[in-house]
C-alpha cells in the first residue's frame, strides 16, 4: 500500500495565526423605551480583519446542579417569557472591522404596540471570524490538505426598560462546608420586582476574632432564581470556628450606574468549621 | 470758572485713559465640558490554531499535545470573578463525500498554562470563573486528534471550530 | 462750555462698556473622548471636527491676544474615580479664519500670543485620555478654561 501522506493543515503551518476575535463593550447593553436605541463598540485589537455578524436569541442566567453559571435559551418564547429577541436589531448586522480600529454598532428596538411596563430580555451573539491563513502548498497530489476555521462567539445581555422597573433579591438558603483547600458556600436567590438583579456578591470568612481571613467578590445576575457555588480560599488556615460572611449589593464597577437599578443590600452570616 | 475748567479736563483724561486702558486689555474667559464614558469590555480571541502536520492513514489517532506549540489556544478577559460559560461546535472534517474523523480536547486555567480543569465533553457547556485581581482572564487550551483511515481519500478537508462564550 | 464737556464725558462714559463688548470667548463645543476602554488611550486631534474643543473669539483687527488654558489633570467619574488626561505640546491650534482645517498649532500648556487678522478667530484643543485598565465604567467629566487676554 502506498503510503499517503496526510497533511493537516489547520491555518497553515506553526507559524504565528492571526488571531480572531474583538473586544466589545458594553458586555451588558441597556436600553430604554424613550430612546428605542443603543449602541455596542467592537474594538479589533488583531493584526488582520476581523469579519463581524451580529444576531439575538433569547435566553437567561441559571445556575445548575453544581451550582454553576449556565444560560437557559428558548427558542421560541412564549408571552410569559419576556423577550425582546424578536424586535431587536443591529445596523449593521454585518460588517468588517479593520485591524486596530473601532466600530459602533446600533441596536434599534422596535416593541409591539401596547408592550406593559416591564424590563424584556434578549441575548446579543457577536461573531467574529477572522481571516483564514493560505493553505501550504503541498507538492505531493496524494496529500490531504485540511482547513480548520475558527468562530468566536461572544454572548451577553440585553435588557430593554420600559415604564417604571425596580428590582430587588431574595437571599435564603446561605449554607457553607469546607471542600479541599476551600470553603464552598452555597445559596438561593430570587429576584423580586419586575427587573433582573445586576449587583455584586461579597463574601468573607470571618475567624473567631473578627478577622477577615478570605474575601471573594463577584458579579452576578438573577434574573429567576439562582443557586450559586462559590469557593473562598481557605488553604493555610488554622482549624477552628469560622463565619461567612454573605452580601448581595447593587454595585458594578464594570456598568455603568445609570443603567444599575439600586436596591437595599441583602445580607446574611453563617457558621463553619474549618477541621 | 478756571477751577471747573481744569477739574472737567482731568475728568476728560482720566476718562481717555480708563477707555485706553480698557481697550487695550479686555479680558475674557470661557469653559468648555471634557467628557468621556468608559465601558468595560469583554474579549474572547482564538490567537493561535491547531496545526497538525503530517498525518499518515491507518496509523490510528494522530495529533499533538497540550504543551506544544501547535495546540490552540484562546484568551478570555472580563470582569474579574465573572462567571462565563464556554460551550463548542466542531463540525466534522470533510471533503465532499469523505470525512475525516476528528475529535478535541482540552483544558482551561485562570493562568495561560496548558494545564488545569479539563474542558470535557465538547458537546456540553463548560462553566468557568475569569480570575481575580484587576482583569478577569481565563486561557483555553485545545488539542485535537485526527484518525484517518488506512484508504483515507486525498484532498483538502475542510471544518469549524466555533467557541461561544456566554457572559452572565 | 460746560454743557459740550459734559456732553463729551458722557459720551466717553459711554463707550468704556462698548469698548469691552467688542471682544469675546464663548465655547463652542466641548472636548469629546467618547466610548473609552480601560488600558486603551484615546487621543482625540485638535483638528477633530466632531470631538475637539472649540472656543470661538472677537477681537479687534489686527490685534493681539493672549490665550492662557486651565486644563484639567483628570476627569471625574463615578464614586470619585479619576480618569488621568494629557495634554501634548501641539494640543492647542489657532486658527484666524475660524476653520479647524486652517490652525496653527500651539501647546497648550503655556500661554500664547496671537494676532487677529479680522474680528472673529477660533481656538481648538485636543489631549489623550489614559483610562487604567482597573478603569471604573460610567460617565466622566472635567472642565478645560480657557482666558483670552485682548490687547
Amino acid at each position: 500500500m502506498s503510503r499517503l501522506s496526510i497533511f493537516v493543515l489547520a491555518l497553515g503551518s506553526a507559524a504565528p495565526l492571526a488571531a480572531q476575535g474583538v473586544l466589545i463593550a458594553p458586555h451588558a447593553v441597556y436600553i430604554d423605551h424613550a430612546r428605542r436605541s443603543g449602541t455596542v463598540t467592537l474594538y479589533n485589537p488583531n493584526p488582520d480583519p476581523a469579519e463581524i455578524t451580529i444576531s439575538t436569541a433569547f435566553g437567561y442566567p441559571v445556575t445548575d446542579s453544581l451550582g454553576h453559571f449556565a444560560l437557559r435559551t428558548v427558542d421560541r418564547p412564549d408571552s410569559t417569557l419576556p423577550s425582546a429577541a424578536a424586535w431587536v436589531q443591529a445596523f449593521p448586522r454585518r460588517l468588517t472591522i479593520a485591524p486596530l480600529e473601532r466600530q459602533t454598532v446600533r441596536l434599534l428596538a422596535t416593541p409591539p404596540a401596547g408592550l406593559p411596563d416591564g424590563e424584556y430580555w434578549a441575548r446579543l451573539i457577536v461573531s467574529a471570524r477572522g481571516g483564514k491563513l493560505p493553505l501550504r502548498s503541498v507538492a505531493d497530489t496524494a496529500a490531504v490538505r485540511v482547513q480548520l476555521n475558527l468562530v468566536v462567539n461572544t454572548n451577553i445581555g440585553l435588557a430593554y426598560r420600559k415604564g417604571p422597573v425596580a428590582t430587588g433579591v431574595a437571599l435564603s438558603r446561605l449554607r457553607a462546608r469546607r471542600v479541599g483547600d476551600s470553603v464552598e458556600v452555597w445559596s438561593r436567590l430570587e429576584r423580586r420586582e419586575t427587573a433582573a438583579y445586576v449587583g455584586t456578591v461579597r463574601a468573607a470568612l470571618v475567624d473567631s476574632t473578627g478577622k477577615v481571613r478570605s474575601t471573594l467578590n463577584a458579579p452576578i445576575a438573577v434574573y429567576f432564581v439562582m443557586e450559586p457555588r462559590y469557593a473562598l480560599a481557605v488553604a493555610r488556615l488554622a482549624p477552628g470556628p469560622y463565619w461567612v460572611r454573605y452580601e448581595i449589593v447593587t454595585e458594578r464597577e464594570d456598568l455603568d450606574p445609570a443603567v444599575v437599578l439600586q436596591a437595599a443590600a441583602v445580607r446574611d452570616s453563617v457558621p463553619v468549621r474549618l477541621p | 470758572m478756571f477751577t471747573a475748567t481744569k477739574v472737567t479736563i482731568l475728568a476728560l483724561a482720566l476718562a481717555l485713559v480708563a477707555a485706553r486702558a480698557a481697550t487695550a486689555q479686555a479680558q475674557n474667559n470661557a469653559s468648555i465640558n471634557v467628557t468621556a464614558n468608559v465601558f468595560r469590555p469583554i474579549t474572547v480571541v482564538a490567537d493561535r490554531n491547531l496545526v497538525f502536520g503530517n498525518v499518515f492513514p491507518g496509523q490510528g489517532p494522530q495529533g499533538m499535545a497540550l504543551a506544544s506549540p501547535s495546540a490552540g489556544h484562546f484568551a478570555i478577559t472580563g470582569e474579574p470573578s465573572a462567571s462565563v460559560s464556554m460551550s463548542w461546535v466542531v463540525s466534522p472534517l470533510s471533503q465532499g463525500a469523505n470525512t475525516l474523523p476528528l475529535s478535541l480536547s482540552g483544558t482551561y486555567n485562570t493562568v495561560d498554562l496548558p494545564a488545569g480543569s479539563n474542558l470535557g465533553a465538547f458537546a456540553s457547556a463548560t462553566a468557568a470563573t475569569l480570575s481575580g485581581g484587576a482583569t478577569g482572564q481565563l486561557f483555553v487550551y485545545v488539542v485535537g486528534t485526527v484518525t484517518p483511515a488506512a484508504n483515507q481519500a486525498p484532498g483538502n478537508y475542510t471544518g469549524t471550530v466555533q467557541l461561544t462564550v456566554i457572559y452572565q | 462750555m460746560r454743557a459740550s464737556l459734559t456732553i463729551l464725558s458722557l459720551a466717553l462714559g459711554a463707550a468704556l462698556p462698548l469698548a469691552a463688548q467688542q471682544t469675546s470667548v464663548v465655547g463652542v463645543r466641548p472636548l469629546a473622548f467618547g466610548g473609552l476602554f480601560p488600558g486603551l488611550p484615546r487621543a482625540i486631534l485638535r483638528t477633530d471636527p466632531a470631538n475637539s474643543a472649540q472656543f470661538d473669539l472677537k477681537g479687534h483687527p489686527g490685534g493681539s491676544a493672549s490665550f492662557t488654558f486651565l486644563l484639567p489633570a483628570v476627569m471625574t467619574g463615578p464614586a470619585g474615580a479619576t480618569l488621568p488626561l494629557v495634554f501634548g505640546g501641539n494640543d492647542g491650534g489657532f486658527s484666524a479664519s475660524q476653520s479647524i482645517a486652517s490652525q496653527v498649532g500651539f501647546d497648550p500648556r503655556t500661554p500664547y500670543l496671537a494676532t487677529f487678522v479680522g474680528n472673529r478667530a477660533s481656538v481648538f484643543l485636543g489631549g489623550t485620555a489614559n483610562p487604567s485598565v482597573s478603569q471604573r465604567a460610567g460617565a466622566y467629566t472635567g472642565t478645560v478654561t480657557l482666558t483670552v487676554v485682548f490687547f
